[in-house]
């Protein structure tokens, strides 16, 4: 279940940085929270033994680690979030005659081929209740120019060689190692050429961990020059070596971070934040549900799973019943491998000041307006466009809306138990049913006209959006409504929920990570650059002088073409 | 962290340096209160330990150590100026030895002669260029071997005169035998097409241009006439000043009716006189504005030369900043030809300040303009630092390096502002490139350096060219040059600044092609 995390470039440790922290002061929040109940229920003793025993089925971890160690630490593994004790793990006998007063430590590597960003970052940490293992920590002197070939070619072997062992560390040290993640940005050069590389490069260590990149789109305009040119060579190289690639654009979260969250002045800082608060919603997600599945009596989670493992075992060939990897939901938002860039839709989107004040959110509306922004490709939840809808019968002229391979939606609200036991059954009896319906029906057909092997994007038989409105008005108040009615398209697996109890900083939110056609006009946009730059030759000359020929770039705009 | 040489050629170039090391040791003691040797100053300047006389190495972790005696390690103790000072006259060097700042040179650093180069490029080229070929590259090499990573050399010198003109292309395309892979940045002074002093410049300006298409990676044109300009505009802001600066200004032309060289000695002594500051003095001062004050008596608006100086240092200042300290977004240097070089040939680059003061008494008087203001200013005629009309011409790429309390938002909001005023060239409407350093320059709370790519560059070649065919075609004074250098450079030159003016006329003409083609030339590539 451990992901190790790789900040690559000042964009990606930034971000990685700020990720950490709000994961780390929110699980303290939670651990302090938690003590609160244990001292309710009187005796810290006895919940110390009455908490392992709960999650001792959940973890994969010992119990005995847990008797002795800290809460904190103990939270720590618990999670078994992106976050590890490296050092805690190796003196996992010492524990027991000296408490350990060592921090937290990520389970990251930082590498930038700038020292200042890193260098501020580990100031930072100071006074933390994590830090980052300085052995992990790799950067250059020289900057890689916003060049993805110098980045690729000069800066990527020698970084790989210098860190290698360390991510094998890392790996091994990792009770059920997961999948890597990858924080990169797009448009300079460290980010996306040495990006680029370590994902090859890993691809080839690790043949069959997952890898997972989150990009960061940058501006429209104004960042860098050239980043058309690094955007393309390194989605391209992305595509060919990672397994799903989750796209940050810069330019929603910072219109969020104006017009939503109400920063007068928004600086970088603040979309850190935000990205590192959704990251925390998104990564953390699927851990509370692994948990919830054995300890609970009650039946919604019981409903969960089984409505997961119907999927899985119909479809996928997971092994694991109940635990949600990283793979897991990467499996599932990635039914084809030529499909594998991933766009994020969340709300809400307010301040959290205000959302403590009124507690005005409701799943119904919430989900409405998700719905609503995945179906316009819209980032912010305001000034939708509610006149688009879904137009029978389907016709790619007059429905230009997205089209979606697959969607995972991620609750998060401490009253979820609520609405979910409201809308879990809806869940069930929809979607199970359908999905049962559709392959009993011609399931076969799908395969065979679909055909895995070869097909185009024409040929991809995506169904268009199902109004279920119409069909079941008792589901008009059930949250699911609006996905079902939206999303139920063709592949068996595209539509999964997962939520959890605890929620960081908002009381009830979603995120919705789709793999949906919404990227198109965003690549489309960029190749157009690219090619009348290129046309020109400029800029060309910097990236021959380290090895990247033409040929190997119009290849890779051949590529980019057909991935479209 | 990577580290910049700063080669300064001749008496306009050692001139510059004089007040970019000054600037440079104060824009860092602004930062650093303690004194230490850290990584930010390391890439300006070596620290010495006194007993072992060894480089000491700069300090990685403030944070860690606060106990006295590692402080007292780095402390600075001998710091020097990662400079190579070249001059073949004696005098200016010698006035820079014996001022304040002279403690950041020592004799290993400096090539001098001491008989000039009598304007004449070919002087400065070839004959000192071969004579002191070997001293140049054991006084380079002696700075680069204590560089762990060495990245830039800034050369600043001016392309009129003899010396920086002739010796200062001499060493730019010795730099790019010796070390190719290190960027090489050319500050160069152009000299004024209108009403030139030196009767030979246009002929040395047009061989060094030559010289510098080959061989660096950027040039950063400066404008004399410009820079008066400039000066003149800050001057009558301050209002208190201005009676003063008439009467410099005066000076100044009556100067530059004569020869460049005559003038300068005598507001060198005078500026000396009033320098009274020692470098540790301003490291001490936590208070930076109060030293600032203290260390800039009123007098010192006399000299102007130092107000000129003063803005080509704090150019180079914030060119360098973002390497130098941290930031939300870190432009290296070598990020500044990678996004602001489209083709090799066209590496001209206009840069532009904003707000512009000339760092004297600009704290008081100057009233605080909000960042957009400041934006719009710096794409205005009079804030660059070369007579280049931005707005009117074809922009190729354009980079905003800012400094001090600016935030990305600032930032977006302005570029879109911008955007519909700027004419981009078609294949490049997104040409920007924006750097954010926090740490802010001397005594303003932000400010703004815009280089841009732009087309009217061209421009100012054409005045060269016109001045240059003038004499050309009477060879004047040809005979001169051709003692030491062949008579094809003289075609050479005309060539190339031919190729240039064509270039930039072409890209300003580009039309963009239909879809059609483009879809053509698409298909043609891919399959």
């Amino acid at each position: 279940m451990s992901i190790v995390v790789i900040q690559i470039g000042q964009c990606g440790n930034q971000i990685g940085f700020n990720f950490f922290n709000t994961l780390s002061s929110y699980l303290d929040k939670k651990y302090n929270i938690s003590r609160n109940t244990d001292n309710l229920s009187s005796s810290n003793k006895c919940t110390e033994k009455v908490e392992p025993n709960n999650k001792e089925n959940v973890t994969l971890t010992d119990v005995k680690v847990h008797s002795y160690t800290k809460h904190k630490e103990y939270y720590q593994r618990f999670f078994n979030i992106p976050q590890d004790i490296n050092k805690k793990k190796l003196m996992k006998n010492d524990l027991k005659t000296k408490p350990s007063t060592e921090k937290l430590k990520a389970r990251a590597i930082l590498i930038d081929s700038e020292v200042k960003v890193i260098k501020n970052i580990i100031r930072q940490t100071k006074g933390r209740s994590w830090q980052y293992n300085e052995n992990n920590i790799y950067h250059e002197q020289i900057g890689a120019a916003n060049n993805w070939s110098f980045g690729y070619y000069i800066h990527g072997p020698k970084a790989y060689e210098a860190i290698k062992d360390r991510i094998k560390v890392e790996v091994e040290n990792c009770t059920n190692f997961d999948s890597f993640l990858i924080i990169q940005s797009l448009a300079g050069g460290t980010g996306s050429g040495l990006g680029s590389y370590f994902t090859e490069m890993l691809r080839k260590d690790y043949p069959y961990s997952t890898i997972v990149n989150l990009a960061v789109w940058p501006y429209q305009t104004g960042e860098v020059v050239v980043q058309n040119y690094n955007i393309i060579l390194s989605i391209a190289h992305l595509y060919k070596y990672s397994d799903a690639i989750l796209l940050i654009f810069n330019n929603e979260f910072h219109t969020i971070c104006s017009s939503r969250l109400n920063y007068k002045i928004v600086s970088f800082q603040h979309i850190n934040t935000l990205i590192a608060d959704t990251m925390v919603n998104l990564f953390l997600n699927k851990k509370p549900l692994q948990t919830s599945t054995p300890f609970t009596t009650n039946n919604i989670p019981r409903l969960k799973t089984r409505n997961l493992s119907i999927f899985q075992y119909q479809h996928l060939q997971q092994k694991i019943e109940q635990n949600v990897t990283m793979q897991h939901l990467i499996q599932q938002l990635c039914p084809l491998p030529q499909y594998k860039l991933l766009s994020l839709k969340f709300v809400p989107q307010t301040s959290t000041g205000m959302v403590e004040q009124f507690n005005f959110t409701n799943w119904n509306g919430l989900l409405r307006s998700l719905s609503q922004m995945a179906l316009t490709d819209k980032s912010i939840d305001e000034k939708l466009n509610w006149t688009i809808n879904i137009k029978k019968p389907y016709n790619e002229l007059t429905n230009p809306y997205q089209w979606f391979i697959s969607n995972v939606l991620i609750l998060r609200g401490k009253s979820i138990s609520s609405p979910v036991e409201d809308h879990s059954r809806p869940i069930s009896s929809s979607i199970i049913p359908l999905e049962n319906s559709k392959r009993n029906g011609n399931i076969s057909d799908y395969y065979k006209e679909d055909s895995f092997s070869n097909y185009d994007v024409n040929d991809l038989k995506l169904y268009k959006y199902r109004d279920k409105k119409k069909d079941d008005p008792v589901e008009l108040i059930s949250s699911q409504l609006y996905f079902n009615y939206n999303y139920t398209i063709s592949f068996p697996n595209k539509f999964n929920t997962y939520f959890s109890h605890d929620s960081y900083k908002y009381s009830q939110s979603a995120y919705l990570i789709s793999n949906s056609t919404a990227i198109i006009p965003k690549l489309e946009e960029v190749i157009e650059k690219v090619s009348r730059m290129y046309s020109t030759k400029a800029y060309i000359y910097q990236y021959n002088k380290y090895g990247l020929s033409n040929e190997h770039f119009e290849k890779i705009m051949l590529n980019i073409e057909q991935s479209k | 962290m990577s580290q910049s040489i700063f080669i300064q050629v001749g008496q306009c170039g050692n001139q510059i340096g004089w007040r970019f090391w000054d600037l440079a040791l104060k824009e860092h003691a602004q930062v650093n209160s303690k004194g230490l040797y850290d990584e930010a100053l390391s890439s300006f300047f070596r620290n010495i330990d006194s007993k072992t006389g060894r480089d000491v190495e700069p300090i990685i972790n403030t944070y860690n150590h606060n106990n006295s005696t590692f402080i007292k390690q780095h402390k600075i103790s001998d710091l020097r100026a990662r400079g190579v000072l070249v001059d073949m006259e004696e005098n200016v060097i010698n006035q820079i030895k014996a001022s304040p700042q002279g403690f950041l040179f020592r004799n290993d650093q400096i090539v001098k002669s001491n008989s000039g180069s009598g304007n004449n490029w070919a002087v400065g080229y070839s004959e000192y260029g071969n004579a002191f070929h070997d001293e140049l590259l054991e006084v380079i090499r002696h700075q680069a071997e204590v560089c762990d990573s060495l990245q830039t050399f800034i050369l600043c010198h001016s392309i009129g005169g003899g010396t920086g003109s002739g010796l200062g292309s001499y060493i730019c395309s010795l730099l790019r035998d010796e070390y190719p892979t290190i960027y090489r940045f050319s500050t160069a002074v152009f000299p004024n097409c209108k009403d030139d002093d030196v009767i030979t410049s246009p002929y040395n300006s047009l061989l060094s241009l030559n010289e510098l298409s080959k061989s660096a990676d950027c040039v950063f044109p400066l404008d004399n006439k410009a820079l008066i300009e400039i000066c003149e505009r800050v001057s009558q802001q301050i209002t208190k000043a201005s009676t003063t600066y008439k009467d410099s200004t005066l000076k100044l032309k009556k100067a530059n009716n004569s020869s460049g060289k005559e003038f300068d000695p005598l507001s060198l002594k005078v500026r000396e006189s009033s320098i009274h500051h020692t470098i540790v003095d301003s490291f001490t001062k936590q208070n930076i504005m109060s030293s600032l004050q203290r260390n800039y008596p009123g007098e010192f608006k006399v000299r102007p030369f130092d107000y000129m100086n003063n803005i080509v240092s704090q150019m180079l200042l914030n060119l360098t900043s973002s390497m130098r300290f941290p930031g939300d977004l870190n432009v290296d240097i070598n990020e500044i030809s990678m996004n602001l070089v489209p083709f090799p040939k066209l590496k001209y680059i206009i840069s532009s300040l904003s707000p512009l003061y000339t760092l004297t008494n600009q704290v008081k008087n100057t009233s605080l303009r909000n960042i957009d203001q400041m934006f719009s200013d710096s794409f205005s005629k009079e804030n660059s630092l070369v007579k280049a009309d931005l707005k009117n011409n074809k922009f190729l790429a354009c980079a905003l390096m800012l400094r001090g309390n600016v935030e990305i938002s600032d930032v977006r909001r302005n570029i879109e502002k911008l955007k519909p005023q700027l004419d981009f060239i078609y294949w490049n409407q997104d040409g920007w490139k924006t750097g954010i350093c926090s740490t802010p320059a001397l005594g303003q709370p932000y400010s703004l350096l815009t280089l841009s790519n732009n087309c009217s560059i061209k421009e100012t070649f054409k005045d060269m060219k016109k001045n240059y065919i003038k004499l050309y075609k009477r060879k004047a004074n040809v005979h001169h040059y051709t003692q030491y250098i062949d008579k094809e450079y003289f075609q050479n030159a005309l060539n190339n600044v031919n190729d240039l003016i064509n270039e930039y006329t072409m890209l300003e003409t580009a039309i963009p092609p239909n879809e059609q083609e483009i879809n053509q030339w698409r298909k043609s590539i891919l399959y």
